[in-house]
């Protein structure tokens, strides 16, 4: 492990490098800072040496995290798109089902005004008006006169009579009457 | 320093302005979100929200048997935004032949200057639907309803009519206008600027209570007869109009009100206010001898005579400055009181009077409910005309006896013959059987009131009397005669005052009476407006005759306990 100093930055504050990210176990050795023309510190940064460098000890971990911080992002992106296009969906239900909803209250009200449409036909075909007019025209006639049977019948005091006799409805004579 | 001075300056005053710039959008915002927040929220709802006031569809007026005599119905009503219209002409023209009306006219509506007209009003669906699919932009359609009546004239006089608002104007209509008019409902839906519901949007809906259902208690079959009957009483004796009445003196239901002339309440504009008129409850008549009846049950209950008392009786006799005469002339006779109510004698009706006195008359016909609403739940009935016993002439014994000088409606009158019906116990007449609710759910109204006016001894008596009116070789009634039943009743012929001036001119005849008499299930009461002949015997009685052999069998009732000369009762009846 070795400290390679770094041209100058040309301001004190500056993007960590990717090497600086990390716990405290990762943290390079203590090495005096080189300092520039301004008098500046430069930033020293790790360097991965051998064949295995970039796979082994904090780098790994810290790849490992960024994976783990891509996923995250990533997994988040999709939730954040699939609970946008879950509300999308919603919505055009909503919408769908409005216009069935208003479709349906129509056919509703198209059947209330038909079924009050046939009310209105039954009570005009029930008419006694029409009724008397349409039998007239079939050629039936009023009835002149009704007949009844007086027969016997058990009187107030449980006596049976024996008599049968018939009155006959008939129209009576009018009499030119006084007041 | 001084740059260091200047800088610290400029970052001051860029502070500063910053500072005023926010205060000022903070203000702003103060004003506009908490301080002027209520005036914008309505606003934009404004904007967004639409209320729909939902009309509610009013109830039925129904028969008896529940069949629909009064029906609304949703039509479609046209109106145009003309300022919308590009071509009026061309719309005139498209629209014209669907609504069958003058191009021109059209036209002229759909140029105005006005951003709304009607074009057509409550047009049947069909014909509004092919309105839309001319597709004119600017003329849209909207659903009202209208009223109907399925039967035409039957009944009009007592169903009444409604306006172009759906409000009663006539009849039960507007006396029940309340209850059949309903509740109006409300609808709020927010819409996007192209009228389209915002689903997510705000949504409220009340929806409208329908009006309840009137039941009546007429029958139509009854009521059809009555006017049929009454319609062939005006063609055969030219009589100006008329009304019938049948009723249930148990119940005081009425079954049939039929008035002549009449009108079809589909076709409002061709009607008269004479032909719209219930005369039944409204109209006041002086009836003559059929109020005899009510002097003839005064003067029994009291007591001042029996209804075998004889009396002699010349034809005619003098009070005050007044002759009164018998119908006929004829020798000094002696007839019994029974006698007297069956030849209907003016003077030995007087006779009896005089003995009774004008306050005991006065009592009587105010305890048969003359001079008093009949308690009948319609509008624009009228109490009659009984002048107190203070005001009345020195004649007025003598009229008021006879039924002259004193003026009820044929209402009032049918109640005074039902009270005799029903062993002297008068019931409120009613026309109302009950009511069904938006729910479906009925109600039936108070019971009627009842109270007893005269004993039943004396109803009896009166029935008695009144039969032989019927039966009896010299009765006066004897055309209202119904082989099978026993009928009671009475004829009225009286002179009509003239209208606005003294003095008499032409008759009104009347008949009422109720069977089968031994236990009366109908009373039917028929008035002619001047017929010719004049005498109720001859024209009334013989209407009567038919409505009430009609009603009896309609309803299936029995001949009664018609006995023979050994005492057997009836049995039975066929066909019926």
């Amino acid at each position: 492990m070795s400290a390679v100093p770094q041209p100058a930055p040309v301001r004190r504050r500056s993007v960590p490098e990717p090497g600086r990210i990390g716990r405290a176990g990762s943290r390079p050795a203590k090495t005096r800072p080189a300092r520039g023309r301004s008098g500046h510190v430069a930033r020293l940064r790790l360097v991965p040496t051998g064949p295995h460098a970039g796979a082994t000890g904090p780098i790994k971990r810290n790849r490992t995290h960024r994976l783990s911080a891509a996923a995250l992002v990533a997994g988040g992106v999709l939730l954040a798109g699939s609970v946008i296009f879950g509300l999308v969906l919603v919505n055009i239900f909503l919408a769908q089902s409005s216009f069935r909803l208003s479709d349906l209250q129509g056919r509703v009200a198209e059947q209330e005004t038909r079924y009050r449409q046939l009310r209105f036909e039954v009570a005009k075909a029930e008419s006694p008006e029409r009724i008397a007019k349409t039998a007239a025209e079939l050629g039936l006639e009023a009835p002149g006169k009704q007949e009844y049977i007086l027969g016997p019948a058990v009187i107030a005091g449980g006596q049976v009579g024996d008599g049968v006799s018939v009155a006959t409805e008939g129209a009576a004579s009018p009499r030119s009457g006084g007041p | 320093m001084p740059t260091r001075f200047r800088s610290s300056a400029r970052i001051l005053w860029l502070l500063g302005a910053l500072i005023a710039g926010s205060t000022t959008v903070a203000g702003r915002l103060f004003w506009l979100q908490i301080v002027a927040s209520e005036h914008f929220d309505e606003l934009a709802a404004e904007q967004r929200e639409r209320t729909i006031v939902l009309a509610p569809q009013r109830g039925s007026i129904m028969a008896q048997d529940g069949t629909e005599l009064a029906i609304s119905m949703d039509m479609r009503t046209v109106y145009a935004n003309p300022r919308s219209i590009p071509n009026p002409g061309e719309a005139a023209a498209a629209l014209a032949p669907i609504l069958k009306t003058d191009p021109a006219k059209l036209e002229s509506r759909l140029s105005a200057d006005s951003g709304f007209v009607y074009l057509a009003r409550r047009i049947d669906p069909a014909i509004a639907q092919r309105v839309k699919e001319v597709g004119i932009p600017g003329v849209e359609l909207i659903a009202e309803s209208k009223r109907f009546y399925p039967a035409g004239r039957l009944a009009s006089q007592v169903i009444g009519f409604v306006g172009n608002d759906n409000r009663g104007l006539g009849g039960l209509e507007v006396r029940y206008d309340e209850l059949l008019r309903g509740t109006p409902g409300k609808m709020l839906t927010e819409r996007d600027p192209s009228g389209t519901r915002i689903p997510s949007g705000k949504s409220f809906l009340k929806r409208p209570v329908q009006g309840d259902d009137v039941v009546l208690t007429l029958d139509k079959q009854i009521q059809f007869e009555a006017e049929a009957a009454l319609d062939r009483a005006r063609k055969a004796w030219g009589a100006q109009g008329g009304t019938v009445i049948v009723m249930n003196p148990k119940t005081g239901a009425i079954l049939a009100m039929a008035n002549s002339p009449t009108f079809d309440p589909n076709n409002l504009k061709s009607s008269t206010a004479s032909s719209r008129r219930n005369r039944g409850a409204v109209d006041v008549y002086e009836f003559g001898s059929v109020n005899k009846l009510i002097t003839a049950a005064a003067a029994l209950e009291v007591g001042v005579i029996a209804p075998s008392d004889l009396m002699s009786l010349p034809d005619h006799m003098r009070i005050g400055s007044k002759v009164f005469r018998d119908s006929h002339p004829h020798p000094r006779q002696t007839l019994s009181f029974t006698q007297v109510m069956e030849r209907s004698s003016n003077i030995g009706t007087i006779r009896v009077a005089e003995r009774l006195g004008k306050q005991r008359l006065y009592e009587y016909l105010s305890r048969f409910g003359y001079g008093s609403r009949t308690g009948l739940d319609f509008p624009g009935q009228s109490i009659g005309i009984l002048p107190k016993p203070e005001k009345w002439w020195a004649t007025s014994l003598g009229t008021i006896s006879i039924g002259q000088g004193v003026a009820v409606t044929p209402l009032h009158l049918m109640k005074a013959y039902a009270t005799v019906a029903n062993d002297g116990v008068e019931v409120q007449p009613n026309l109302i059987l009950g009511t069904i609710d938006a729910s479906g759910r009925r109600h039936r109204p108070e019971p009627p009131r009842t109270r007893r006016v005269i004993s039943s001894s004396t109803a009896k008596e009166l029935t008695d009397i009144l039969l032989g009116v019927i039966e009896s070789e010299d009765g006066t009634g004897r055309a209202a005669a119904i082989p099978g039943y026993r009928v009671a009743g009475k004829t009225g012929t009286a002179q009509k005052p003239r209208q606005g001036v003294p003095g008499y001119a032409g008759y009104v005849s009347s008949f009422v009476g109720f069977a089968p008499a031994e236990d009366p299930q109908l009373v039917v009461g028929v008035v002619l407006d001047d017929p010719d002949p004049m005498y109720a015997g001859s024209t009334a009685a013989v209407t009567f005759r038919e409505v009430m052999q009609f009603s009896l069998r309609r309803l299936g009732v029995s001949p009664g306990p018609v006995t023979d000369p050994q005492g057997i009762s009836l049995v039975a009846r066929v066909n019926p």
